[in-house]
């Protein structure tokens, strides 16, 4: 499952380069969210696989990014002009409650306690549904939903999140009392995650091709 | 302690219903997302169709006060001119002075009064007013009296059942189609007849208009005077089309044109 996973985050990020003109300026930012991603999982790969060393600062530290380039995604995206100042405020917000955070719990900086995933989950949750909800209720003419990339990103993003904003907090109650039984729930995350992948790549894939205009 | 596969079971248990959850609120969103572009789809499509019309009056505003205009400049200028050369004529005629001269002096009187009784035929033809004043029969029975008088075509006009107004705005695009198809006979078609028939039923407006030219053929772009009367044949078609009516064409080489329009009664109040 891992080298699938991988397998998936390549594919995502090439179908990403091949069709980066036709997606156009709202999705720039898809290129180097999966970068970031692409390389905080080799990089994790690697310190346990070779240097044995079981680190969790590279997933706190790659949270915020993350955060910050899917809100500005959905920035570019959203209409309302409530909506996208919140999205601004939220990014400063989120980013301070960290610090502050870390600054008072520094041993969880490298732990798996994921609180920055939990709040993270949270904002992109409502983030994704206000696209969505923005999106039905356009007065635009569209010619079909499935050829926005975007929504199929809303939904990757409202699968993959709830589902894992559950499974984290539960996760870590589950670690105290049966540790088998949070073992075996851990593969419900692995298959969200491929899951938001090939739903990325179907969303990137859905895009109308934009005509090349030929100059007289 | 709990046994494995009660575990596997829950993790597969919590998975599904994650699953069905997001795959109904997917089919909510699809379902929600198409019924609102129905009624946007019909909007815009009443929009552009309001938006159409009201370019369509706009342009029969203004073609109207052109040509009114033209009328009034040829009556006032052209006609006046022609009327002082008449009377200037008749008194050289009526001197005697020049009695070598005097079959061409009345030839050329002879011409002026017959241009200045086409002058008049054609200010009434150019002027919508004449059309408001005594309708839409009237106007195309004078079209075709001043088309008449050239002497190179010969005309038919019937009308069937009692004539009514389809109301001012429609007669005006009416009678305008009709200039249209008959300039569009006289230019292009070499026909010598020209037929008009007026069909007022109870509910439905027919107008058949034809001619006995040579007819022409729609696959064939090339000529460029075919080209133009084609181009006014498809802007027929569209104002009557956007009033609501039917615009048939039917032309075959040798045979002569036919242009069938159909309007509702109704439609036209």
């Amino acid at each position: 499952m891992k080298y699938l996973y991988y397998a998936l985050m390549f594919i995502c990020l090439m179908v990403f380069l091949y069709r980066r003109e036709d997606l156009g300026k709202s999705l720039a930012l898809l290129g180097p969210l999966l970068v970031c991603s692409l390389t905080v999982e080799l990089l994790t790969d690697y310190q346990r696989e070779v240097l044995c060393i079981k680190n969790w600062y590279q997933y706190h530290i790659y949270q915020p990014i993350e955060y910050i380039l899917m809100t500005m995604i959905f920035y570019n995206n959203i209409r309302n002009v409530l909506v996208r100042k919140a999205m601004l405020w939220s990014a400063p917000i989120f980013l301070t409650t960290l610090v502050v955070y870390y600054s008072f719990q520094p041993a969880s900086f490298n732990s798996e306690k994921f609180i920055d995933f939990q709040v993270e989950s949270f904002f992109l949750i409502i983030w994704a549904i206000l696209y969505l909800v923005e999106i039905v209720n356009t007065d635009a003419v569209i010619e079909s939903i499935f050829r926005l990339p975007v929504f199929w990103l809303s939904f990757a993003v409202l699968l993959f999140y709830t589902g894992n904003i559950f499974i984290v907090g539960f996760r870590d109650f589950l670690a105290k009392y049966d540790v088998k039984m949070r073992d075996t729930l851990m593969i419900v995350p692995r298959c969200l995650n491929l899951i938001f992948y090939l739903m990325i790549i179907v969303g990137l894939l859905c895009t109308r091709t934009r005509k090349k205009s030929s100059s007289v | 302690m709990h046994s494995y596969p009660e575990e596997i079971l829950f993790s597969i248990i919590l998975g599904t219903a994650l699953l069905l959850f997001f795959v109904a609120i997917f089919v909510f969103v699809i379902l929600k997302f198409q019924k609102n572009q129905f009624r946007n789809r019909l909007q815009q499509s009443q929009m552009q169709k309001e938006y159409d019309q009201a370019i369509l009056h706009v342009q029969i505003e203004v073609q109207d006060k052109t040509m009114q205009r033209i009328g009034e400049e040829l009556h006032d200028n052209i006609g006046q001119l022609l009327s002082v050369a008449r009377i200037h004529l008749n008194v050289v005629e009526e001197s005697g002075i020049h009695e070598d001269n005097m079959g061409a002096i009345k030839e050329a009187n002879s011409l002026i009064e017959k241009s200045l009784g086409d002058l008049r035929l054609l200010t009434k033809s150019l002027d919508s007013d004449f059309l408001k004043d005594f309708g839409l029969v009237e106007s195309i029975g004078h079209e075709l009296v001043r088309i008449k008088n050239t002497k190179i075509f010969r005309t038919d006009f019937k009308v069937h059942g009692d004539p009514y107004s389809l109301g001012l705005h429609h007669d005006i695009v009416v009678f305008r189609v009709v200039q249209e198809i008959l300039q569009n006979s006289i230019k292009h078609s070499k026909a010598k007849d020209l037929a008009v028939a007026i069909t007022f039923g109870d509910q439905i407006f027919q107008l058949a208009a034809e001619d006995n030219g040579c007819g022409f053929d729609f696959s064939e772009p090339s000529d460029s005077a075919l080209s133009q009367s084609g181009a006014g044949l498809r802007n027929i078609q569209r104002r009557i089309a956007l009033l609501g009516g039917t615009c048939s064409l039917d032309s075959r080489i040798g045979r002569g044109t036919r242009v069938a329009i159909t309007l509702s009664r109704k439609m036209s109040k």
